[in-house]
């Protein structure tokens, strides 16, 4: 196709075409990424075979249990029936407890979802202001202060921060529950409906057992949130010294509108869009730490269930809760890159 | 904006500052903290670790049992009664008639025979201890039968002692399962395998309400029980792995019984007041040797190695809580066990060195180290340390590898046993018995096998024990096993005698570590 | 890098601030000795530096920092307070803290370099070539950067870890597997930038073949924002590997590191805590010292986003 063509096309086309091409990439990357967690499965250093037995077995059971693995098919029959499973939706069974892995990331992963949200929330309380402070303060003692405050977030161990924290506030202070999503008390009172353990109990009006959750999840959450602060204060620090910079900003301010207006009202009420997609940028990123800071604290997450599957060479379980973190992270890079397209005036 | 933000802030930190009101662990009901990473199913006859054989023996109950503190006497539990045959080859066993499963099903002999039988046929970890007897896929049907609902009939395909029959039914791998609930979530003759593993059919006093791996396992009693309604509402299981964690729960009172924990911890809680079940096991600590290593094979080698490892402070450190100073492959106060505490492998560098000399390696050696599990990895490292001293190098690969030692497919790898028949015999068979040395026999079970070394003479010596009734001649008997295990020099060199501490907060009583792992909840009372 | 500061000691002041470069290298020369000016003015940026070679001082010389050998184990003498003798106190095998730590460093200074030297060299050509060649090949490479950065790095390395089996080579792997995609899309962005080129299209024109067009011109362009970007990902590195050796996928016994050391002293926190404190603050300040050196790096090469 000529260049001369392809100018004449009319715009619509053109939009499709870049639709499907784009619908296709996606596509693409998620085989790539399918065949990824398979080669990771593959790679596994132990005898699936022998992680379903528990021991070895006489050779009649081995080969049954064998077949049923289907790993003596050829190869490129292997991926090509896991992927016909995968779009079924059957991730196979844990070749441990022998529950299907679809099942158990539906319980595992709202817990990871919850963690990262409650962290996300963290991460915005600290970081949008933390961020606004330095700009409105650049170069000053403070704006280096912010910094180094949120840098730390993004230095420390996450996992050395979750037992000094631990010590703090569950063993010295009492203020916060110590391990698990609720009290073993109040364990099953609040049948799931979302999976999310604070919405569940807020919709249901059971407000102690809210308050419980909350009290469990706001340490590692914290912590977690923590982490994301570097990167949310960086940029809210850049995108408010643009906005500072503005035209409109320095009349306002020749004006007489007052600081804190100008700030507010103004700046931050421009870069809304700008932060929340960098927001959601992070949630990928907190997927991440999730995995050392559920382990801390004995979080029942998409983390534990994963490192526990490749403790125990559980080949489907590694398989799953890798594939579900893949989707999830793209997913997520998809939207937000969408949101920014849509929401930023300058790349429309 | 600001004060709205700061408003919120404080109200996170107002609720949850007023939910600091913590209730320690409800009156009725018992929090164990432990690690649930370990519990892979829950099929009885696919189990042989530790928690998990701790949750199967309170959901199930068995033919007959035996008590933590007194593992000689063999007491009725679903069997009322039992007679033994004049030539000592068949058992009949009475089974009680109030006892029902979880599902209300009564329990008969046929889902005695069931279980023993689908125990045999699936022939996972669970059957090691019953397949001694000679059971096997073929004949278990003819050999285990019910011949009415309360009667249950076990034909011996060879002599054997019935103690250790009765012993190896009391482990939690023949906790009696429903047959009918079973079959009726059966899938292609699976033998509801798969089902089993994440689901409870037993008569046991707990019944299964939930369990999340890696999270939590919650159980109910049953007021239907037929020994009566144990005063615990509830046992919670909470996975908690990481030991400081758990020694703060416990401090708080958040968790009544704490498992796995480390020896600081268990220090600093005792210093508290709370209890600590030692926990005696009837295993080992060893550094196994796989023969099949050319150096490894040499008599004078593994004679060398008995000195490289420097066990005495490990012992009295780290260790503290997980053994005790032990040498020999029958363990403390069994019958055959020396009256003393044994000796020998005293760390030794420069006879270790010597022996290397001797052995045509002046140089020293370099060889693989694998802890068989994470918990083993400290054991490793001390023992790469002391070891250099002497002049063998390891090099040590973390991870789990019991499959590896399983496989012969190691050179030197440290370990813990434990077993689930109280008898000398149970160590010995493990320790001191390979009866075929191939490859292809994959005996895994038995770790002479495993370090593929043969010792004809103490094969025989332990056949002979199984079928011995008399108490004097078995003592013998164990203890010629004993000094010829010794002589070999042995592939397995045993320092330690396991003990697994449990940690008990203070006013919880009637919990007791079982050394064969059944540890059962029924007499737990809080006050 | 060396080599370019050696050579440019050599050439007059005026041939790093003249308006019109002669040649590429000049130029890249030139922009460099103008990131270095504008890289001063960061006093936090500085700071980092500085940690970043005391971190390289540490390593280097280690066996003359520290009497103990950091794998000498005394069992009797184990956990004990910092003191005279032992500056950090005593771990749970009765190793000097200190020395494991200075010890630690060269593992961490081990670690960063050989992702870097894995990581730079698949990037730069995987970008280079995808910037530079285009079409098919572009949508190739491309793809397969994507799919390996639709995993967060933790996760992916986690996975690579537990398959290629325990060891620090291995870990190192691991991580380099998920760190060269980021390298690989910057790469790509300037070969992009760079392929419309006026002087790129005089190469062409002279004959020269596609892959003396890459690694003679385009490679050595791209490598200034590569190096930066690396920088930048070192702390994620470090933390990446620390978080490995918590996992238990890391450094085999007795190697001294950092992310280890905090995993097996986490037992003795609550009574022993200078046995996580050392270590765990180590690599937060050295994570945090590459994050300064980074962060003033970007502001260096992309005025926009700082001062």
């Amino acid at each position: 196709m000529t260049t001369y063509e392809a100018f004449n096309r009319p715009q619509r086309f053109l939009r499709l075409r870049q639709f499907s091409g784009k619908a296709v990439s996606i596509l693409v990357t998620l085989v790539g990424l399918l065949l990824l967690t398979f080669t990771m499965g593959r790679l596994l250093p132990a005898d699936p075979v022998l992680a379903v037995t528990g021991s070895e077995v006489d050779k009649a059971t081995y080969e049954r249990v064998y077949n049923e693995l289907g790993l003596g098919e050829p190869i490129w029959r292997q991926f090509a029936s896991y992927i016909g499973r995968m779009l079924t939706g059957d991730m196979g069974q844990s070749l441990t407890t022998g529950r299907p892995v679809a099942q158990d990331l539906l319980t595992v992963f709202p817990a990871t979802i919850e963690l990262a949200l409650v962290a996300m929330l963290c991460g915005t309380l600290i970081g949008v202001p933390l961020g606004i402070v330095a700009a409105v303060n650049r170069g000053k003692l403070i704006d280096h202060i912010a910094r180094i405050v949120g840098l730390a977030g993004h230095s420390i161990p996450i996992f050395w921060l979750g037992l000094m924290a631990l010590f703090v506030f569950y063993a010295k202070l009492r203020w916060v529950g110590a391990s698990g999503r609720i009290d073993i008390l109040n364990e099953g009172l609040v049948p799931p409906i979302t999976g999310l353990m604070l919405l569940d109990t807020a919709l249901q009006g059971e407000w102690d057992v809210f308050r419980d959750a909350l009290s469990h999840i706001i340490l590692p959450g914290a912590i977690l949130g923590y982490y994301s602060v570097a990167y949310i204060s960086r940029m809210t620090r850049s995108f408010m010294l643009e906005q500072l910079g503005q035209e409109y900003i320095i009349s306002a301010r020749a004006k007489g509108v007052s600081r804190r207006q100008m700030i507010w009202s103004h700046a931050f009420k421009n870069i809304r869009v700008q932060l929340l997609t960098v927001i959601a940028l992070t949630f990928g990123g907190l997927l991440d730490g999730a995995v050392l800071i559920e382990t801390v604290f004995g979080w029942p997450g998409l983390g534990q269930y994963l490192t526990r599957g490749l403790k125990m060479n559980d080949m489907n379980v590694v398989m799953g809760a890798v594939l579900l973190i893949g989707i999830v992270f793209l997913t997520i890079n998809i939207i937000s890159d969408k949101l920014y397209r849509i929401l930023d005036p300058r790349t429309r | 904006m600001r004060y709205r933000l700061l408003a919120g802030l404080a109200a996170v930190a107002l609720i949850t500052g007023a939910g600091g009101a913590f209730a320690a662990s409800p009156p009725n009901a018992l929090v164990i903290g432990t690690n649930l990473g370990a519990i892979p199913a829950l099929d009885p006859a696919a189990i042989n670790a530790r928690t998990v054989s701790e949750v199967v023996s309170n959901l199930y109950d068995n033919l007959v049992m035996v008590n933590p503190d007194d593992l000689t006497t063999i007491r009725p539990m679903l069997a009322e009664k039992w007679t033994i045959s004049d030539d000592k080859r068949t058992i009949t066993m009475t089974l009680r008639k109030d006892a029902t499963f979880a599902s209300g099903n009564p329990v008969t002999a046929e889902d005695a025979a069931w279980t023993i039988q689908r125990v045999i046929k699936m022939g996972a970890v669970g059957s090691t201890d019953i397949a001694l007897w000679g059971f096997t896929k073929d004949n278990v049907d003819s050999l285990v039968t019910a011949t009415d609902p309360q009667t249950l009939v076990i034909k011996l395909p060879e002599p054997v002692s019935t103690d250790l029959v009765l012993y190896s039914l009391a482990g939690a791998s023949l906790g009696i399962i429903d047959k009918k609930t079973a079959l009726a979530n059966e899938k292609n003759g699976d033998l509801a395998q798969n089902w089993l593993k994440s689901n409870s059919a037993g008569s046991g006093p707990f019944k299964l309400t939930q369990w999340r791996p890696n999270d939590i396992l919650l159980t109910d009693a049953r007021a239907d029980y037929w020994g009566g309604a144990p005063a615990m509402k509830r046992v919670v299981m909470r996975h908690v792995p990481e030991s400081g964690n758990m020694r703060l729960q416990l401090d708080a009172g958040d968790i009544d019984v704490g498992q796995y924990m480390a020896s600081g911890d268990i220090e600093a809680l005792e210093a508290k007041g709370a209890t600590i079940d030692p926990g005696p096991g009837l295993g080992f600590y060893y550094i196994a040797m796989n023969t099949q290593d050319p150096d490894l094979a040499k008599p004078k080698v593994r004679e060398a190695f008995q000195h490289i490892l420097d066990w005495k402070p490990l012992a009295a450190t780290t260790m503290k809580y997980n053994g005790f100073p032990w040498q020999s492959i029958i363990p403390k106060g069994m019958a055959g066990a020396p009256t003393t505490e044994p000796t020998g492998h005293e760390y030794d560098p420069e006879k270790a060195k010597k022996l290397l000399a001797e052995a045509g390696y002046p140089n020293g050696l370099k060889k693989t180290l694998y802890p068989s599990s994470d918990a083993l990895l400290k054991m490793a490292v001390a023992l790469q340390d002391s070891a250099r001293k002497a002049g063998v190098e390891f090099e040590i690969v973390p991870g789990e590898h019991t499959p590896d030692f399983r496989a012969r497919k190691f050179q030197v790898l440290v370990g813990n046993s434990g077993t689930r028949l109280p008898d000398p015999f149970g160590t010995l068979v493990q320790y001191a018995y390979n009866p075929d040395n191939r490859d292809e026999a994959k005996l895994g079970g038995y770790y002479l096998w495993r370090t593929a070394l043969e010792a004809p003479e103490l094969l025989k010596l332990v056949d002979e024990s199984k079928a011995e009734t008399d108490p004097e001649k078995r003592k013998a008997i164990f203890q010629q096993v004993d000094k010829g295990y010794q002589a070999l020099p042995p592939s397995l060199i045993i320092t330690l005698q396991r003990t697994d501490p449990y940690v008990i907060k203070k006013g919880v009583t009637g919990y007791v570590g079982h050394p064969t792992w059944s540890t059962r909840w029924f007499d737990v009372k809080k006050n | 890098m060396t080599a370019i500061m050696t050579s440019s000691g050599a050439r007059p002041k005026s041939w790093l601030k003249t308006d019109t470069p002669k040649d590429a290298f000049q130029a890249s020369v030139q922009q460099l000795y103008q990131g270095w000016r504008r890289f001063t003015i960061h006093p936090l940026g500085l700071l980092g530096l500085g940690i970043i070679l005391l971190l390289i001082a540490t390593a280097i010389a280690a066996p003359w920092l520290t009497p103990y050998d950091p794998a000498a184990q005394d069992m009797m003498g184990r956990l004990q307070p910092p003191s005279a003798a032992h500056w950090l106190g005593t771990d749970e095998f009765g190793r000097d803290v200190f020395t494991r730590v200075v010890y630690g460093a060269r593992t961490t200074l081990y670690i960063i370099m050989l992702v870097t030297i894995i990581v730079a060299p698949i990037g730069l050509i995987i970008g280079a070539c995808a910037g530079y060649l285009g079409g098919w090949a572009d949508e190739v490479l491309m793809r397969v950067t994507d799919i390996f950065l639709s995993f967060p790095g933790l996760v992916l390395a986690l996975g690579f870890a537990a398959a290629l089996g325990p060891g620090i080579t291995n870990a190192i792997i691991a991580i380099a597997l998920t760190a060269w995609p980021p390298m690989a899309r910057l790469a790509r962005a300037e070969a992009l930038s760079l392929r419309n080129a006026d002087f790129i299209a005089a190469v062409r024109l002279q004959g020269a073949s596609r892959t003396r067009i890459i690694t003679r011109h385009i490679l050595p362009m791209c490598l200034p924002s590569v190096i930066v970007r690396i920088t930048l990902n070192m702390a994620g590195v470090i933390l990446t590997a620390a978080g490995l050796g918590f996992l238990g996928l890391g450094a085999q016994p007795p190697m001294a590191e950092w992310g280890a050391m905090v995993s097996t002293g986490r037992e003795y926190m609550l009574d022993s805590p200078w046995v996580v404190a050392a270590p765990g603050i180590a690599i937060a300040v050295v994570s945090l010292a590459f994050n300064l050196a980074g962060d003033a790096l970007r502001d260096v090469l992309d005025p926009k986003g700082g001062e």
